[in-house]
């Protein structure tokens, strides 16, 4: 090997990053973390948003007081906050 | 060919376990970081598309063969991004070229401020291809095969921009006393 082969095999190992970095790892899992997250408030919006479309088109045939309107708007909102607590606070990742 | 450690782990991420799929970052991490700062120059942009790389690669599990080594994909995909972002990107490198210098002297690592500084020259002097297939392949990280696939290139100039890159880098070296 040449001198200038053995300079270039040092330099070349020289510049590499450490063989385990925990931090890297943690920091990826994280990203991954908050990819989930934004995967599932998209959802979530888009049902709301299925939901108040489906809502909008049927209102022409239905005939409904403004109580029992206000009475279906208030329980659709309860069903809707609690699926999406209870969709948001499942485990994402398996422990193992 | 993906080896069967690293298969198995696939299999187990592809399932949704955290535990696997941060046991291939683990043992990728290094040669995907090397790659894209032997590109890039700046140790921080380059680890954060390394991160972007891995997190592109878990959403796309799915769809990896295993036709292909994990670290060939990894770094298949670490080179599209690296693309995708060359445009700010080299131009920013082009930039903080005078502060990589300088930083390349201050770093305590073993060789000489004066042949890190050239090899960094050097590198930039190479073609995209040609640096991408040096950075692949010069210290072992990837056979000739497995950078043609991850770069999409033919086997033929793939050896051809390793052997005229290495030749490249050695003469400038070699002309340093």
């Amino acid at each position: 090997m040449t001198e200038a082969e053995a300079r270039l095999e040092a330099l070349w190992k020289d510049g590499l990053p450490p063989a385990r970095d925990a931090m890297f790892r943690l920091s990826v899992l994280q990203r991954i973390e908050r990819r989930r997250m934004m995967h599932k408030v998209a959802a979530v919006a888009a049902l709301g948003l299925a939901l108040a479309v489906l809502a909008w088109s049927l209102a022409p045939r239905m005939v409904v007081t403004a109580q029992a309107g206000v009475w279906i708007a208030t329980l659709s909102t309860i069903v809707l906050l609690g699926w999406t607590v209870m969709t948001l606070r499942r485990p994402s990742l398996h422990p193992n | 060919m993906t080896n069967e450690a690293d298969a198995a782990l696939v299999a187990a991420a592809r399932a949704g376990a955290s535990a696997a799929f941060g046991a291939l970052v683990d043992r990728h991490q290094q040669a995907v970081r090397a790659f894209l700062r032997r590109l890039a120059f700046d140790p921080a942009e380059a680890d954060d598309l390394a991160q972007e790389t891995f997190l592109a690669a878990w959403e796309r599990l799915s769809s990896f063969r295993e036709q292909a080594s994990v670290r060939s994909w990894l770094c298949g995909i670490a080179w599209k991004k690296a693309k995708g972002a060359r445009r700010s990107w080299f131009r920013g490198a082009a930039r903080d070229g005078a502060y990589e210098a300088q930083a390349a002297l201050e770093r305590p690592e073993c060789g000489s401020p004066e042949d890190r500084l050239a090899l960094e020259k050097a590198l930039s002097g190479l073609p995209l291809e040609q640096r991408a297939c040096v950075a692949l392949c010069l210290g072992g990280e990837l056979s000739h095969a497995d950078a043609a696939l991850a770069l999409g290139l033919p086997l033929g100039t793939v050896k051809s921009h390793v052997t005229r890159g290495r030749a490249r880098l050695l003469d400038l070296l070699g002309g340093r006393p």
